[in-house]
């Protein structure tokens, strides 16, 4: 349970994590647009290049990023089968063995939703390797901050939302030791049918739910014995300003997202020219 | 059988920027029907080194072995986990939190069920081990363990922990939120429980005075490695030492140095406060006062009546 890797932010020191957190927001939500506008194996090589030279700025080894496709392997196997023999658009040769019918566009659309999804998550996990969670909630305060005019009380959902991921490294200590205990009583968690393992789970998950909302109780009367009110006026510890570097990264994003455009519209997917120029190369 | 721990080091998050080294190169040797009281600041590693008894940590490096039992980083032999934890009974810090079933009787069941005793039969043990720990099996056994109070809580967690008769008991800060009687009643508890089921103890503790009354050996873990493991009557020789880990000396020990300093020397050998007042009522002695037999402080007034009573509402509110 302690080495899970979902979203975890990697502590070091780099220009990256020293960008201002709200643009690294921008980035990612403009990241995951852009990826539905590439249209080439070009362009995928593209967005890979750039994820390693982020990692590489960044100082986080290219291997935790790839780490993070553990996830959701089973999802990329689903959809690039689904894709594969479900494919609706025009074929211009179609294999059929029994009821499966594959055609080179299909493999060609399949691949390409993979890459996909795979450069998605990579991408995203950049954003929570290098800014951490106080940072995160406090950008996404600040940047829905407009929607106070409609009465949405957003600083309330920041406290909420900060709360929450506090919490989550504590119940995982939680459920660890809880885990531990019910292990030293003799409990079988590793072996049996998916039925089994879930009932085995029981005498570890009802204490940690006790557990929760007592930890719960208690953080409601500490901030209550404070006199904790989200709505007032409050100031912040650290202010976040905009700064030259946040310029120079967003004139090289920008370059990046134009080139994939670019590719999509302009020159209609770079794929076909190279491969012409490699087989004018080989006569 | 001994429990024998040689070359064990251990590292958590090993290869992320995370990796923390918690233990190094620990070996030693635990006879059978020691008590024994493990101390060291947080972060020093005995907890780690305790979870490695009974194989909650797999063993990095080194090996563990425990009443025949061995543990090694190797994936074969596999070793007979049920039969380890059956023999080495462990009781966390604070284990009233790790209740869960709706009655007493079947959350204290739930070891002997794990182990694959039929249903009465696990029943029948688990109101053993609960009169054991001083509770009435008819009156709390069909409660919910949530219905308790805080010290009966920590009761049945223990009774769920030793209702498998473990040859050896490990306990991680038993009296932690304990008030000063509750801490007694607990501790007698565990002297009871080592005469009548389990007859080797091992003890974490924070508290030098507690730890120095009813162990008879200690070890303290510093940064990783056993700083040092000595019989509880040569503790008083460590006091620098202890001071250079960041533990008290025990009050006895300090109020023993205290006389010395001033030319009262009440000799070697004390640890604790019964040791210390007996020395001190020898040194009357040899100036020929009269003085009466002296048998060990009765702190709470209940040394005579044979095992007392464990009475119920006497647990700080904190648990």
């Amino acid at each position: 349970m302690r080495d899970i890797a979902f979203g975890q932010y990697y502590p070091v020191s780099s220009p990256v994590h020293r960008l201002d957190p709200r643009l690294k927001i921008i980035f990612t939500l403009m990241y995951i647009v852009t990826m539905f506008f590439v249209a080439s194996y070009f362009g995928y090589a593209l967005v890979l290049c750039f994820l390693l030279t982020v990692c590489a700025v960044a100082h986080v080894p290219p291997k935790a990023m790839f780490k993070s496709i553990k996830g959701i392997i089973v999802l990329l196997i689903i959809t690039a089968i689904l894709n594969l023999f479900f494919y609706a658009g025009e074929a211009s040769v179609e294999w059929t063995w029994w009821i499966f019918t594959v055609s080179p566009e299909a493999i060609d659309f399949a691949l390409k939703m993979m890459f996909r999804l795979i450069l998605l998550i990579m991408g995203t996990t950049i954003l929570t390797f290098t800014t951490g969670t106080s940072e995160l909630t406090d950008a996404i305060e600040s940047l829905f901050k407009p929607l106070n005019l409609i009465k949405i009380p957003v600083r309330d959902i920041a406290l909420i939302m900060s709360i929450a991921l506090r919490f989550i490294p504590g119940l995982i200590e939680e459920t660890d030791k809880i885990m531990m205990a019910q292990k030293a009583r003799g409990a079988d968690m590793e072996s049996g049918n998916i039925f089994k393992k879930i009932k085995a789970m029981l005498p570890v998950i009802i204490p940690v739910f006790v557990s929760a909302f007592r930890k719960a109780d208690e953080l409601a009367d500490a901030l209550d014995a404070r006199c904790y009110q989200a709505s007032p006026k409050r100031t912040k510890m650290k202010k976040m300003s905009f700064a030259w570097r946040d310029l120079i990264a967003f004139l090289i994003f920008a370059a990046f997202v134009a080139i994939i455009f670019l590719d999509k519209y302009l020159w209609g997917g770079l794929d076909g020219y190279i491969v012409q120029a490699f087989q004018s190369l080989m006569g | 059988m001994p429990i024998v721990v040689q070359g064990l080091s251990f590292s958590y998050s090993k290869g992320t920027p995370f990796e923390k080294k918690a233990l190094d190169n620990v070996s030693l040797t635990i006879n059978d029907g020691e008590f024994v009281g493990i101390m060291g600041h947080t972060g020093s590693g005995k907890s780690t080194f305790i979870q490695h008894l009974n194989g909650l940590i797999k063993v990095q490096e080194g090996s563990v072995e425990v009443n025949g039992i061995r543990l090694t980083n190797a994936k074969r032999p596999k070793p007979d986990y049920k039969k380890l934890r059956a023999t080495l009974g462990m009781v966390f810090q604070y284990p009233e939190y790790q209740l869960f079933d709706d009655t007493v009787i079947k959350d204290v069941s739930f070891g002997p069920k794990n182990m694959g005793y039929k249903k009465e039969e696990a029943e029948a043990m688990a109101r053993e081990a609960l009169r054991l720990v001083g509770l009435d099996p008819d009156e709390v056994g069909a409660k919910a363990p949530f219905e308790l109070s805080g010290g009966q809580k920590r009761r049945v967690a223990i009774a769920g922990v030793i209702v498998m008769k473990p040859k050896i008991l490990v306990l991680d800060e038993p009296t932690a939120g304990l008030d000063p009687y509750g801490k007694e009643q607990i501790l007698n508890l565990i002297l009871r429980l080592k005469k009548e089921c389990s007859p080797t103890v091992i003890v974490i503790s924070h508290d030098m005075d507690e730890i120095t009354r009813y162990a008879n050996r200690l070890i303290i873990f510093g940064d990783g490695k056993v700083a040092f493991d000595v019989p509880m009557t040569e503790l008083f020789k460590h006091g620098s030492e202890l001071e250079e880990l960041g533990l008290e000396t025990p009050s006895a020990v300090r109020m023993a140095n205290a006389l010395k300093a001033r030319g009262v020397d009440l000799g070697e050998g004390i640890v604790n406060m019964d040791t210390f007042t007996a020395a001190v009522l020898e040194k009357l002695r040899q100036k020929g006062e009269k003085v009466e037999d002296f048998n060990g402080i009765d702190w709470f007034g209940e040394k005579n009546k044979e095992n007392a009573p464990l009475s119920d509402g006497v647990f700080g509110e904190g648990v």
